[in-house]
């Protein structure tokens, strides 16, 4: 009977994998699992944290380019004004 | 879980730590499940990813110490140790999971799962995200080239 089954594994080897056992693992296992978990934890990047503050750096970067490209157009516009009365001095027909 | 890593590594030890790195993935993409597929699926296709990353990484280990001719590497990487192998049956299968190794990536997933782990070619189609009629094709090569390897081994 034996060498019968034998035989019959030979023929098709793949049928033998159905003689395979569950096995339950160690409770040592769930033990290193939980505590893998909690350390993981520990170790996490405060996401949250860290958006706030990119949000935050980014709203004080447009706050500080509002500023300059403002007062950059108020300098622009006193030197055009400047220049418009200069050039109508030199071209003035009375001299 | 335990199991389908059983099954892929052969070995209590290596089963085990891949069981704490699919534990981990669950618990770190948990939020990332949309829930398309079964939980079951999803943690299936999570474990034998885990797994077959495992083996690879192992390999490289495996040829780096050999290269370097490391003992103490060597030593560490273990052989067949199943536990859900009975005494009687455990020449016979270590040498079945020699040949079964051979086996491409996918044919052996197929293999494993419908004979070890006794899924359904359906529920297997949906870990794999194929077609039943797919599975079916891939576990004919699978049986086919298990043949193939095994008559080479004996010298046929």
């Amino acid at each position: 009977m034996k060498q019968k089954t034998s035989n019959n594994y030979m023929e098709r080897p793949e049928d033998l994998l159905t003689t395979i056992k569950k096995v339950q693992p160690d409770s040592q296992l769930y033990t290193a699992i939980k505590q893998r978990i909690k350390n993981r934890e520990l170790e996490a990047t405060p996401w949250n944290f860290l958006r706030i503050a990119a949000i935050l750096c980014g709203l004080l970067l447009c706050a500080e380019a509002y500023v300059i490209s403002s007062s950059t157009v108020d300098e622009m516009t006193d030197e055009i004004a400047l220049v418009s009365v200069n050039s109508n001095t030199l071209y003035d027909d009375n001299e | 879980m335990y199991n389908v890593a059983l099954q892929y590594v052969q070995n209590k030890e290596d089963a085990e730590e891949i069981t704490q790195d699919v534990f981990i993935k669950v618990y770190d993409k948990h939020l990332e499940f949309k829930g398309d597929s079964a939980l079951k699926t999803w943690i299936y296709r999570i474990t034998i990813n885990t797994s077959l990353d495992y083996i690879k990484a192992k390999t490289r280990k495996k040829r780096a110490a050999f290269y370097h001719r490391d003992d103490e590497a060597l030593q560490y990487i273990s052989d067949f140790n199943h536990p859900g192998v009975a005494l009687e049956n455990k020449e016979a299968m270590a040498a079945l999971f020699k040949a079964i190794n051979l086996l491409p990536e996918k044919q052996r997933t197929v293999l494993l799962l419908l004979k070890v782990e006794g899924l359904s070619q359906k529920e297997i189609a949906e870990i794999l995200k194929k077609s039943p009629k797919a599975i079916e094709s891939i576990f004919q090569r699978a049986k086919a080239n298990l043949k193939k390897i095994r008559a080479n081994a004996e010298g046929l």
